[in-house]
């Protein structure tokens, strides 16, 4: 059974833009009148999926780690154990990752790929 | 590889990925954007997305090879992840996309994304970028138009393959859905 294909009278930019100028009111409205705006913008993944995918990857580790965990004294970057590092703020972590990372974002060398690389799209 | 979907993970997804790995390592528990950075290796493995991480990251695991107790967790880190390379014009493309108001490190990732390629160098550019940055996902969204328009402007004066380069989708690590798939 095919299903009738009405033409769109507005892009969705169009739409898009309408949707900005709207109050939050209208917006909560706008999701009650097309339910499939919540499917279009639920997450992808569950949270326990990525629980399970985790336990997992935990159990793979575990047989590389010779079935021992990793020591909360165990040494780790910038002369810190892994206790310290996690007694860090986010924030503190983070500046410690910049420093560690040594980003080069002005000298890095650009490579040529070959005419026939595959483009993403 | 170069029918994958391809993924470039951000800074902070990448720190949250290996800070979710040493937890795991550790026997302790997770924070929820350390189980979606997680969850996408897994998703890697499952759906055929090659994950791809800038030099920076790569240093970091460098410096902890040193220590050979974090080997396993490297081993799981890189499984199905390599550097991105940048590409000719990648910087070109930075610049322009800091035009746009992108800071200097969030043009690069966007521009690598672009403009970026494999250690084989067999594929240009990501479908995808993975950032938990919700203003860096709501100014490419509101601008994504006009800077479809500036690279469409660039590319007119580029070669083959560079001249078909695409922009990324710029998401959340658990809204990346690859394209074909039911959802």
């Amino acid at each position: 059974m095919s299903r009738a294909v009405w033409p769109m009278p507005v892009s969705v930019e169009q739409i898009a833009v309408v949707v900005r100028r709207m109050s939050s009111e209208e917006r909560l409205r706008l999701v009650e009148l097309v339910p499939e705006l919540k499917e279009a913008l639920a997450p992808v993944r569950t949270l326990s999926q990525a629980k399970e995918s985790a336990r997992m990857l935990q159990e793979e580790m575990l047989e590389g780690l010779g079935g021992e965990l990793l020591r909360a004294d165990e040494a780790f970057l910038g002369g810190l154990v892994l206790e310290e590092y996690w007694n860090l703020p986010d924030r503190e972590r983070a500046r410690l990752w910049t420093e560690w990372a040594e980003e080069d974002w002005d000298t890095f060398e650009e490579v040529d790929v070959s005419l026939n690389t595959v483009p993403a799209g | 590889m170069s029918r994958s979907i391809r993924c470039l993970l951000d800074k902070f997804v990448a720190r949250r990925r290996l800070e979710g790995l040493l937890k795991l390592a550790e026997g302790r528990d997770l924070t929820e954007e350390e189980l979606w950075a997680i969850d996408l290796l897994q998703r890697a493995r499952e759906q055929n997305i090659q994950l791809f991480v800038t030099g920076g990251t790569l240093n970091i695991l460098r410096r902890l090879k040193v220590l050979p107790r974090y080997s396993t967790v490297i081993a799981a880190f890189l499984e199905r992840t390599e550097g991105a390379q940048p590409t000719r014009y990648c910087k070109r493309w930075a610049r322009r996309l800091r035009g746009f108001g992108f800071t200097r490190e969030d043009a690069h990732i966007l521009a690598l994304a672009s403009f970026g390629t494999s250690q084989r160098k067999n594929v240009l550019g990501m479908h995808f970028v993975a950032t938990y940055d919700q203003p860096l996902i709501n100014q490419w969204s509101l601008q994504h138009n006009k800077i479809e328009e500036r690279l469409e402007v660039m590319r007119r004066d580029l070669r083959a393959p560079y001249d078909q380069v695409t922009l990324p989708h710029v998401l959340r690590p658990e809204e990346i859905l690859p394209s074909g798939e039911d959802g």
